[in-house]
């Protein structure tokens, strides 16, 4: 019994720590700036009709129409599970190249896939790379599946603190 | 230690090869983080270690990989906007 509660606790703290990277990566390279892509703008503008946020809108909408910092974090765990750093390394590449094939400079992928890397790599002896995985698919959960109009309310204002939209 | 050098290895060849190949150590467009082009610094080094990593994982460890890895990187980093057209 206790493991259990030991390992969803590992897990819930993997999936802050990925929550806080992926959001602060794709705040910073400019995601709820401006739309990347037509994709990006039509969910912006549907969040918004929804009573959400513009910026934070964008921000999903980049989100799902290219790897961004988020993709990358959870590819990254997982190829970190699979081969250690070099999955990392990997994992960067690879983002990097979808990234140029969906329009988008890849920046916030590329970086967000070292960054867990690193973080991955310092936490081993704490928190085993499958609890970043399994956090990571709950981060994302909260983003882009709980409450659309909260979680693009959140992301605005983060934006704006960031200085990154209105 | 040996797999350090091997890293290495692609990271330099690949930042030196950037450098002839005349690409600007940053990206010459502001802000930066919207702008499409490449520069030395990003993304070459980081091309170059993904594809080092494939190599080595696929062939085994060998110095004349880790240079072509770094070689590659730089071509891919070099012509992308050829390769995934421009945006």
């Amino acid at each position: 019994m206790d493991e259990i509660v030991v390992s969803i606790l590992k897990m819930l703290v993997a999936g802050a720590i990925c929550w806080i990277n992926f959001v602060i990566i794709d705040t910073y390279f400019g995601l709820p700036e401006q739309p990347g892509v037509l994709g990006a703008k039509m969910i912006g503008e549907k969040v918004k009709d929804i009573g959400g946020n513009l910026h934070g809108g964008y921000f999903m909408g980049n989100i799902v129409c290219s790897p961004d910092a988020s993709a990358g974090t959870l590819l990254a765990s997982i190829m970190n599970y699979l081969m250690g750093v070099e999955g990392g390394l990997i994992t960067a590449l690879l983002v990097w190249i979808g990234n140029r094939l969906c329009a988008d400079p890849g920046y916030a992928g590329t970086i967000g896939a070292l960054t867990i890397t690193a973080i991955i790599s310092l936490l081993k002896p704490i928190i085993e790379p499958k609890y970043f995985v399994a956090g990571m698919v709950l981060a994302i959960f909260t983003i882009q599946g709980l409450d659309h109009k909260h979680a693009s309310l959140l992301l605005g204002k983060i934006a704006k603190k960031m200085n990154r939209g209105e | 230690m040996q797999i350090l050098i091997l890293y290495l290895v692609s990271l330099i060849t690949s930042i030196v090869v950037a450098a002839l190949l005349k690409m600007p150590l940053i990206q010459k467009s502001r802000p930066i983080r919207f702008s499409f082009e490449t520069s030395i610094l990003f993304p070459t080094p980081i091309l170059a270690l993904g594809i080092e990593a494939i190599f080595r994982n696929l062939f085994g460890d060998y110095i004349t990989l880790a240079f072509f890895a770094g070689l590659f990187g730089a071509l891919l980093s070099k012509y992308s906007d050829k390769i995934f057209g421009e945006p």
